[in-house]
């Protein structure tokens, strides 16, 4: 007889199922990017049409002083070093800024440590450069960086609550022309393809684990893969549906928030000697998540350009407190 | 006082001796309360599946009932007939054990297939303009994918076949995931998982009357 709850020792905890769901999203995004998963923008590099991929716009964003937030064709760029897979993605060496080295103002090149009027920030997840002052519009601004192909985003990001934005390799006149056009829909608001949205599903199954205490919990987790063809989705559902059987280490976000080590700053800026998953999983280790039960529920055609298939796994945990 | 118990057979006999009168005993039990298996199965399968989350909503005419379309009223009548049909394709196989005790006392449930209730009258609804919508195959087969796009359901009491929302425009719509299925894995199917202790009580019921 107690009068205690057991599984978690405060409301305010993260508790087991956005634990789950945090750890897949960063799990699946950290093995992508080293098996690949990630395309090499060096500065002046050109579309075949003739435009430049490295080249930022400026956003329509009304969260931002006009003129001081520029953005990339693509979000989502790589901040974390140590990627084993090569060439190696476009991130410079300075541990006190993760990420990409500099931007490049004019044609002049400004390191992240600049300080006064070019003073800056990426925000990697959105993909954009946040200047302290505001620039002129009809400056040039580019940047070298690399950004994610694969996109590995929470399920309340799936198409029909955000505006899918179709062929968003295609650079073109749309994306340096203002207030046009899907580009003008802040990157918080678009979902660029090919994606990999993970869902939990709202039930749950407990069984024993030992004499004397712990249990198995078991959660369907569904992997919603979308992609603008064909391919790319067979691609997505092959990748997750392989992993079944798959045990990885997780990271407790209870003890790197205790510790004081999001790697992310509320801005969306990687702080200083920012820990990849990999590391946030040594350093602050959570229990361990293994993929099961790993099945193909559909693949739709929605459209022309929209494909989708769903993967359901079930991420099983051992908690030794239930 | 003390007594002296000498075997003058060998074991392999007793043995044999011992599986004969059991073989018996077990035929004998079994043959005389092959009514009762088969009451307390239609039983025991009656409580699993109207126990199921989405027999409740559409039996009680809750959420899923109005997400599915049912005509108001009908939830009820759907869920009789889904429980019928499963009682209906269950059945208990008995051949008779022999000295060696090799014999079957089978329970068979619910056919992989689910032909049984795919075929079914009541899992369909008809719109205004005549298009069936086959809402049993989404519940039991069609697992997580998108049923309509371009609609989602929006809840509003007096609305819709059911009374209990429509479609609107906008979105997608699909099965809830917790209560998606597909053929391994539907709410027919969980209704009879774990289930494996209740069936070795009915039996331990059955050997001792």
């Amino acid at each position: 007889m107690s009068f205690h709850l057991k599984g978690f020792d405060n409301v305010q905890e993260s508790t087991l199922s956005n634990e789950i769901q945090d750890n897949i999203i960063e799990f699946f995004d950290w093995a992508l990017l080293n098996k690949g998963n990630y395309f090499n923008v060096t500065a002046g590099e050109t579309a075949p049409n003739g435009y430049d991929y490295s080249k930022l716009r400026l956003s329509q964003n009304e969260n931002f002083t006009a003129g001081t937030c520029w953005e990339g064709v693509r979000s989502n760029w790589v901040w974390q070093s140590g990627i084993e897979s090569t060439p190696s993605p476009l991130v410079g060496t300075n541990n006190t800024k993760p990420g990409i080295s500099g931007v490049y103002i004019n044609d002049t090149f400004y390191p992240t440590t600049t300080t006064g009027s070019y003073a800056h920030h990426v925000d990697y997840y959105n993909g954009r450069v946040v200047f302290d002052n505001a620039l002129p519009t009809g400056t040039k601004i580019q940047a070298e960086h690399s950004y994610k192909w694969i996109n590995v985003v929470y399920a309340n990001e799936v198409p029909w609550l955000r505006e899918v934005q179709y062929r968003s390799y295609d650079i073109n006149g749309e994306f340096f022309n203002q207030s046009k056009g899907d580009w003008d829909i802040p990157p918080e608001a678009r979902l660029q393809l090919p994606a990999i949205a993970v869902e939990i599903v709202p039930r749950r199954r407990i069984s024993g684990f030992q004499l004397g205490g712990g249990s198995f919990v078991e959660t369907d987790v569904l992997f919603h893969c979308i992609a603008e063809n064909e391919l790319e989705r067979n691609k997505l559902v092959d990748i997750v549906s392989l992993q079944n059987e798959r045990t990885f280490s997780t990271y407790d976000s209870n003890l790197v928030a205790d510790a004081d080590e999001f790697p992310i700053d509320y801005r969306g800026f990687p702080v200083s000697g920012a820990l990849d998953f990999k590391r946030l999983a040594l350093t602050h280790a959570g229990a361990a998540i293994r993929f099961k039960n790993s099945s193909v529920q559909g693949m739709d055609v929605i459209g022309n350009s929209f494909y989708g298939g769903i993967v359901k796994m079930t991420a099983e945990v051992i908690k030794l407190n239930v | 006082m003390a007594f002296g118990l000498k075997l003058i057979d060998p074991f392999s006999v007793i043995d044999s001796r011992i599986n004969a009168a059991i073989s018996e005993e077990v035929n004998k039990r079994l043959i005389r309360n092959k009514g009762f298996i088969e009451a307390q199965m239609s039983k025991m399968i009656q409580m699993w599946v109207r126990a199921q989350p989405e027999m409740l909503e559409i039996g009680l005419e809750k959420r899923l009932a109005g997400m599915l379309g049912i005509r108001k009223g009908l939830g009820p009548t759907a869920v009789d007939s889904i429980v019928m049909a499963v009682v209906a394709a269950s059945s208990f196989r008995f051949a008779r054990f022999d000295k060696q005790m090799r014999g079957v006392a089978e329970l068979n449930f619910q056919p992989t297939t689910f032909l049984n209730l795919l075929g079914l009258g009541t899992g369909h609804t008809k719109t205004k303009n005549g298009a069936d919508l086959h809402w049993l195959d989404w519940l039991l087969m069609q697992g997580n994918k998108m049923i309509v796009v371009g609609y989602h359901y929006e809840p509003e009491s007096g609305r819709g076949r059911s009374g209990l929302g429509a479609m609107d425009q906008g979105g997608a719509f699909r099965i809830p995931p917790e209560m998606a299925g597909v053929s391994t894995d539907n709410f027919i199917t969980r209704a009879f998982s774990g289930k494996e202790k209740d069936i070795m009580n009915l039996f331990q019921r059955v050997l001792a009357r």
